[in-house]
């Protein structure tokens, strides 16, 4: 021992340690992580959903909708009018007048333009559309705050627009219900929207004066009090014996758990079958007396992933996310049909049903004393009973992370060490300052460069494609391809400039412990504000990171690790996990055909980026800004 | 002057004025960091020197007004005359101007606290001071620092590229904060002090302590450090008492004379004072920052507050005169170490004082090897810069979250900030420790090495 170390023996014998049981204790973790968060949804572990905040009393209230004929007389009404003329005469300007004229409520309507990000010249690309907008005043309350209920006038379905019928003439019913009833203690606010996801943007954008580059709304001519909460209603067909609940908002965000409890409290109530989107659950035969169905375990990890591939894109599920941008609890109440009984009272109750069930849900959030505060905001959903809170799932995050973090200890405590020994050569500093600018900071620069060009470069790859007459999905895909090639390239062009001189052990783990740094900051940041986009990066760009850190000798092993890294290009990486997708949820079988999959592929990223650049979604904008340059400083320092 | 012949001074300076040139072309980024709060705080904001030169030049009114203006009536006076010559639009150069002067005094002052503590060991080494590290077993020649083995050019470079390229500072330059200006005046102090224009550097002494009167204390270092140096130059100190009340008088006449001066600029209308000296002290303002006040003001009963607030403000004016008696030897460790902790416990702290004193780290690099927590607290530095904005967003944009997410991570980074200090403070004691005994571990009195630890 000698005072002039700095650490006591103690210390020493800790990081001798994590030396020594490091790699055992990564893989043990990195594995444990795994299974622990596969574990997750099992009997043991889950925690079932219950409603937090006392004042929602969901199911209370007695129904103040009788019968189905009004309803019904207002979906043939708009049936009648898309029927005819091709659809033309179902607009906003109808749900205008039917609330103006017919309702006698406070309505107007609002144009758009959306023009396109990625277009120079001002006028190509600008597509319009016009929402409709109507306020049922509460009539004994002071009009503070309110309640929006919004509906698409069209929802997309797969191969053509296909018209909410149904979810619209429900606005009618509850505005009808908003002006007559006195119990209302918060404005209800009816919006219907056009274009889909850009018409309920220029919509909330208006509301709160928010300004966006591509979607320009007018100026709104009303507003109501500070907005509680938002049920946004898709209903593709009027026959529905099953409500879905979509909950995914822009960039990770959920809405309030209590929100969502309580819609499935009071389906359960009305004995209504209701679930996730597209849930899977063994017990198929949906036991309405069960309070809560027993867990099962398989179909609620399957749920689990499925809603975490839905929330690491970033993409909201379906109109209600925006609201979440602006601290408004919002959900997405969408039907579907699983059996084709066409029995007329069948029919008829299932409409009275679904009603009911959107008006008690309106009339639990009208209980509210206060904003959604209790429960919880950051869980993970394995069925519509259950929950997984952020408290379970951290663990499982930080266990798959900690070979990196064992890595940065062990990797410091050889830089420190080693810096103990060289100190009496004075001169060893200023050459290692040489290596590190010669091995660390081009690396890094060059790195970070091809980020900020893939981040800033869209319109240019675009334009460029333009010049060679390609489409712009494919010059999009095609220039983001050309510019990974550029980084696999990188190594072949500087290689002479990478190795560096002198001391090289020093700087070129000071080399690794800033990579690693960097992952460990990149991913620790977004695993706060999207968990799994940071989980599906964590569970694979860990053990990649150390795969490409570690020098091999053997040629064999040194090829695995080449073409792990590439890989592990962000791309590729992301689009296998697409692929998977595509072929577990979606049943699409992309494996035999490669040249469809490409063609696929290409469309949805250029769909994903020019929606990421209306919505200002960062998914994209993140992966490019870091991802990338850490895999690509990763990919040079393997390669030396 | 050759210290400034080299190509890295001038490349460094050239490429950091160029970063702060081209991130001025930014506007969105500008403006992001001209809100953030951690940057703007009430005592430096520049909205808020608008503000106050609108309401006294435009309105006739006082800049006081409206409590919404903290700075002193001077300086506002001085922002008022650079609005005119700059306009507001390009006032933005004239930061940048004043953040590269500050890294040309960053690197002189570097370079004057090495060449003191190299001169200051040798002289002490002649003296024999240090006989019995040269009796101890485990020699190591190079343990005292010389010009030749700890370069002032090499190191003073180092600290100047810290202080151009840290991001704190950077976005401080970008966000337009007087907090710059405060810099200016404290390194204008430091770089008189060690120069020995003792008189001048007490004027900017007073003159930060009228802007921020947390630096009041630092009047403690610089008179030890006054006394060392008389030391060191074979004075006889005949009455360290005398020496003490002479220095701390003058001080605090330069100090009312500069409140004088403020007043006269006022009027004599004395609103100012709640508005700036009172403000600091009573910490009125209570939106949050990076420090450690607003969250317990905040969730703390009325009555206790005044209670609390003395506490509190204690903790920046405590440790000064002890730490002094500690570091006597050590004078310019102790200068760095007290500016840290002022920056750590005072009411509406800024990121960029964070940047200044790190900066001034490699001036003391020598310390490094004797550190103990350097990966500890380097984590919770940047784990609390890097998460604060995204604490504050899901806090009070996102609204997943609540107060006590940016809480923890001002906690974290204050904390960190203190393990740093304490960190520099150890190191130099450890240091010292070796200097006067020599490396042999002594024995306990059961016979077992003593281990060194800070009590």
């Amino acid at each position: 021992m000698s005072l002039y170390k700095s650490d006591s023996d103690n210390k020493t014998k800790l990081f001798e340690n994590v030396i020594k049981f490091g790699p055992v204790l990564s893989i043990l973790g990195y594995l444990s992580g795994i299974v622990y968060f596969s574990l997750l949804p099992h009997e043991s572990l889950i925690h079932g959903t219950y409603i937090s905040e006392n004042a929602l009393l969901p199911g209370l209230v007695t129904s103040d909708i009788y019968s189905t004929d009004s309803i019904f007389n207002y979906y043939h009404f708009l049936k009648d009018a898309y029927e005819n003329n091709g659809g033309k005469g179902y607009n906003a300007e109808l749900i205008h007048d039917i609330f103006a004229n017919k309702l006698k409520i406070e309505s107007y309507t609002q144009n758009f333009n959306l023009s396109n990000p990625f277009s120079n010249s001002e006028t190509d690309g600008i597509t319009s559309g016009t929402n409709a907008y109507a306020f049922g005043r509460a009539q004994r309350a002071d009009g503070t705050e309110s309640i929006v209920i919004s509906a698409p006038i069209y929802l997309s379905g797969k191969k053509k627009k296909i018209p909410n019928l149904f979810g619209i003439s429900q606005l009618f019913i509850l505005a009808d219900l908003a002006k007559t009833r006195p119990y209302w203690a918060k404005d209800l606010i009816f919006v219907a929207t056009d274009m889909e996801h850009v018409g309920i943007q220029a919509w909330i954008n208006s509301y709160f004066e928010a300004h966006s580059d591509s979607i320009k709304g007018e100026n709104l001519r009303a507003r109501g009090g500070s907005i509680q909460a938002a049920l946004n209603l898709e209903f593709s067909d009027i026959n529905t014996n099953k409500l879905e609940i979509k909950l995914e908002g822009p960039n990770g965000k959920l809405p309030n758990l209590d929100l969502f409890n309580t819609i499935i409290r009071i389906c359960k109530s009305m004995q209504f079958e209701c679930s996730l989107e597209s849930e899977k659950s063994a017990n198929s035969d949906f036991s309405y007396y069960h309070n809560r169905p027993p867990v099962d375990h398989v179909s609620g990890l399957i749920n689990t992933v499925n809603m975490m591939l839905k929330q690491a894109t970033g993409v909201p599920s379906s109109l209600n996310g925006y609201f979440l941008n602006y601290r408004i609890e919002a959900l997405t109440i969408s039907g579907t049909r699983t059996s084709f009984s066409s029995k007329r009272s069948q029919q008829k109750q299932n409409v009275l049903k679904t009603t009911r069930i959107v008006e008690s849900t309106l009339r639990s959030v009208n209980n509210l004393l206060e904003r959604f505060h209790q429960s919880f905001f950051f869980y993970l959903l394995p069925s519509s009973h259950y929950y997984i809170s952020i408290g379970m799932y951290m663990p499982a995050f930080g266990l798959i992370f900690l070979p990196v973090l064992i890595k940065i200890l062990s990797l410091w405590f050889e830089i420190f060490s080693n810096k103990k020994s060289t100190h009496s050569d004075r001169n060893e500093s200023g050459l290692l300052m040489l290596d590190l600018l010669k091995c660390v900071v081009i690396k890094f620069m060059i790195s970070f460069l091809f980020g900020i060009v893939l981040y800033l470069g869209t319109p240019f790859f675009l334009m460029f494609g333009k010049k060679f007459q390609l489409s712009p999905k494919d010059a999009l895909m095609n220039c983001y391809l050309a510019m990974m090639a550029n980084i696999l390239m990188t190594p072949f062009i500087f290689r002479s400039k990478f190795s560096s001189s002198g001391n090289k052990t020093e700087a070129e783990n000071i080399n690794k412990l800033i990579i690693l740094l960097f992952l460990t900051i990149f991913v620790g940041t977004i695993s706060i504000l999207n968990f799994s986009l940071s989980f599906f990066v964590a569970i694979f760009y860990s053990p990649i990171a150390l795969l490409a850190i570690q020098n091999v000798q053997n040629r064999l092993a040194k090829f695995f690790k080449l073409a792990m890294m590439v890989v592990a290009c962000p791309i590729v990486y992301f689009s296998f996990i697409y692929l998977l997708n595509q072929y577990f949820f979606e049943n699409k079988n992309f494996f035999t055909n490669p040249g469809q999959f490409y063609v696929s592929l290409s469309e949805k990223f250029y769909n994903f980026v020019l929606f990421s650049q209306i919505s200002q979604i960062w998914t994209y904008e993140m992966i490019n800004l870091f991802l990338v340059p850490i895999w690509s400083a990763l990919w040079i320092t393997a390669f030396n | 002057m050759s210290k400034y012949r080299s190509s890295g001074f001038f490349g460094a300076l050239f490429l950091g004025a160029f970063t702060r040139l081209f991130l001025t072309t930014n506007q969105p980024l500008r403006q992001w960091l001209q809100n953030r709060l951690e940057i703007s705080t009430p005592l430096t904001s520049w909205n808020r020197v608008l503000e106050g030169v609108y309401l006294k030049w435009s309105l006739n009114s006082s800049s006081y007004d409206g409590d919404l203006v903290h700075e002193i009536p001077m300086m506002i006076n001085i922002y008022h005359y650079l609005i005119q010559l700059f306009t507001n639009r390009h006032i933005i150069y004239f930061f940048i101007l004043i953040d590269c002067l500050n890294s040309i005094l960053v690197y002189t002052i570097s370079y004057k606290i090495i060449q003191f503590n190299c001169i200051m060991e040798n002289f002490n080494k002649t003296n024999g001071k240090y006989a019995r590290l040269f009796e101890s077993k485990e020699k190591k020649y190079d343990f005292l620092i010389t010009e030749k083995n700890f370069k002032p050019i090499f190191w003073s470079l180092f600290a100047m590229v810290c202080y151009l390229f840290n991001p704190l500072n950077l976005a401080c330059c970008m966000s337009q904060t007087t907090v710059l200006i405060q810099h200016f005046v404290l390194l204008i102090w430091l770089n008189f002090l060690l120069n020995g224009k003792i008189f001048m550097s007490y004027i900017f002494l007073a003159i930060h302590a009228n802007i921020a009167v947390y630096s009041l204390v630092l009047i403690v270092p610089s008179i030890s450090f006054i006394r060392q140096k008389k030391i060191f130059k074979r004075k006889q100190i005949k009455s360290e008492f005398n020496l003490i009340s002479k220095h701390a008088t003058v001080f605090v006449l330069l100090f009312a004379c500069v409140f004088m001066f403020n007043l006269y600029l006022e009027n004599f209308n004395t609103r100012f004072i709640d508005c700036t000296y009172l403000f600091i002290l009573k910490v009125r303002d209570l939106v949050p920052n990076m420090g450690l006040f607003w969250y317990f003001l905040t969730e703390m009963f009325d009555h206790f507050i005044t209670f609390f607030i003395y506490v509190f403000q204690l903790n920046a004016f405590l440790y000064s005169i002890p730490l002094t008696l500690r570091l006597k030897n050590e004078p310019l460790v102790n200068l760095l170490i007290q500016i840290g902790l002022l920056y750590v416990f005072k009411s509406y702290p800024n990121i960029g004082e964070t940047g200044l004193f790190t900066s001034f780290l490699p001036c003391v690099a020598y310390l490094f090897p004797l550190m103990r927590n350097v990966l500890v607290f380097t984590c919770m530095l940047i784990a609390g810069m890097v998460l604060a904005p995204i604490m504050f967003y899901l806090w009070l944009g996102s609204g997943g979250g609540n107060a006590n997410f940016y809480f923890a991570i001002t906690l974290v980074y204050s904390v960190g900030q203190i393990f740093l200090l304490v960190d520099v403070f150890y190191a130099c004691l450890k240091r010292e420790f070796i200097k006067l005994n020599g490396s042999n571990v002594p024995l306990n009195t059961d016979g077992k090495p003593a281990n060194f630890t800070l009590e």
